[in-house]
């Protein structure tokens, strides 16, 4: 799958500090203050990301978004739609990246 | 002992087996009806107005200040080939060539529209008097606006979204006639209409829209054209080639004088009362 290389540069190295699903959005929250929104398929039922992991890489293609953690594991999202689903915002709420 | 061979399965049977697996990959979750193609439409009579139904305009959740930040539109991703081949899809366009359409975000990214495909349509540069490069001129008009605090954002996205015709004939001019929408001295270099909003006449800027192409400067100068325009160092009147995705301009001696996907020229003076900026060591 290819790597979303703009979102990678921005997010790898941080730490995921905490992470939460509720009605269609998957907030997470990155050690350094920064906060990721994520809307999420309504059918999907998306796994729980740990805290404490580092993103090593994001890859997307259409609906699937995978974070690649520098431990081996990946968190695979089920995207609303295959655009206009991924917000991060620094901890300032300055927008860092839109997709 | 002897066992009989299996031929090998016909190629066209591989070929229908591999479009059928194509057709049944999963549907986008934001599902466009096909809309059947109406007879004779084609890139020079193409509706000059979204589809409603397909397009009702969306947007990010993102603030004045944000938009206002140089470069804000380089922070968003690129739209996939995707989606915008699901797009064309969508308004029953099957085939096209290069300028022929734009991919157009109904709502600008400049205004916090979003790559959203409820954002996006497949814009004519060939129709006239309207076409996307009637449409370019409004949105850069309306960003103006909206960071000098005369429009309001939500104001800008909602008109947008609503009709960008209206819009520009609101805060451009009547119809676009010439160079940035004036005709006969009417339109942006005349005050505009909106009531209380005084605004100082702007330098004619933009290329000529009358012949649907991106004015009589070609998009790549000539070495001619080039040496003809003065350098952008320390002259405010200079010809600069804006890079609007990122926000940085280019001097004609730049390699990306000209040639960067979304950009436009502008006086040096007005790139930076625009909020852009100089790429390092332009020249």
């Amino acid at each position: 799958m290819a790597s979303n290389q703009k979102l990678t540069r921005i997010i790898a190295g941080r730490t995921i500090q905490a992470s939460a699903q509720e009605m269609g959005l998957l907030t997470l929250t990155f050690s350094d203050g920064s906060v990721m929104k994520v809307e999420v398929a309504p059918s999907a039922t998306n796994a729980a990301v740990n805290a404490g992991v580092k993103v090593k890489k994001v890859r997307q293609k259409g609906t699937e978004l995978d974070l690649d953690f520098e431990d081996g594991t990946t968190c695979t999202v089920q995207t609303a739609e295959a655009t206009s689903s991924v917000l991060l915002k620094d901890k300032a709420g300055k927008l860092e990246y839109a997709d | 002992m002897n066992l009989p061979r299996h031929p090998v399965p016909p190629l066209r049977w591989l070929l229908a087996l591999l479009l059928i697996a194509g057709g049944l990959s999963p549907a986008p979750a934001y599902a466009r009806p096909a809309v059947p193609v109406a007879a004779g439409v084609t890139a020079s009579n193409a509706p000059i107005r979204p589809d409603p139904t397909l397009t009702p305009g969306d947007t990010l959740d993102v603030t004045l200040e944000d938009i206002r930040t140089v470069g804000y539109s380089a922070k968003v991703r690129d739209v996939p080939v995707a989606v915008k081949r699901q797009v064309y899809a969508s308004y029953g366009i099957a085939h096209w060539t290069k300028g022929e359409y734009e991919m157009d975000h109904l709502i600008p990214l400049s205004l916090g529209g979003s790559n959203s495909a409820k954002n996006l349509w497949p814009e004519s540069y060939l129709t006239s008097p309207w076409n996307a490069h009637v449409k370019d001129a409004l949105e850069y008009r309306l960003l103006t606006l909206v960071r000098a605090g005369k429009v309001d954002l939500k104001v800008a996205q909602q008109e947008m979204a609503r009709d960008w015709i209206a819009a520009y004939k609101k805060y451009v001019g009547p119809e676009p006639g010439g160079r940035w929408g004036t005709a006969d001295g009417v339109g942006v270099n005349a005050p505009a209409t909106v009531p209380g909003l005084s605004l100082p006449a702007s330098p004619d800027r933009r290329p000529d829209l009358r012949t649907g192409q991106r004015g009589n400067i070609p998009a790549a100068p000539t070495p001619a054209v080039a040496a003809s325009v003065p350098t952008a160092a320390g002259q405010p009147t200079a010809k600069v080639w804006v890079n609007t995705k990122s926000g940085v301009y280019h001097g004609p001696k730049s390699r990306y004088y000209g040639k960067t996907k979304q950009g436009q020229y502008m006086s040096e003076a007005e790139a930076l009362a625009a909020g852009f900026h100089a790429a390092p060591g332009n020249e």
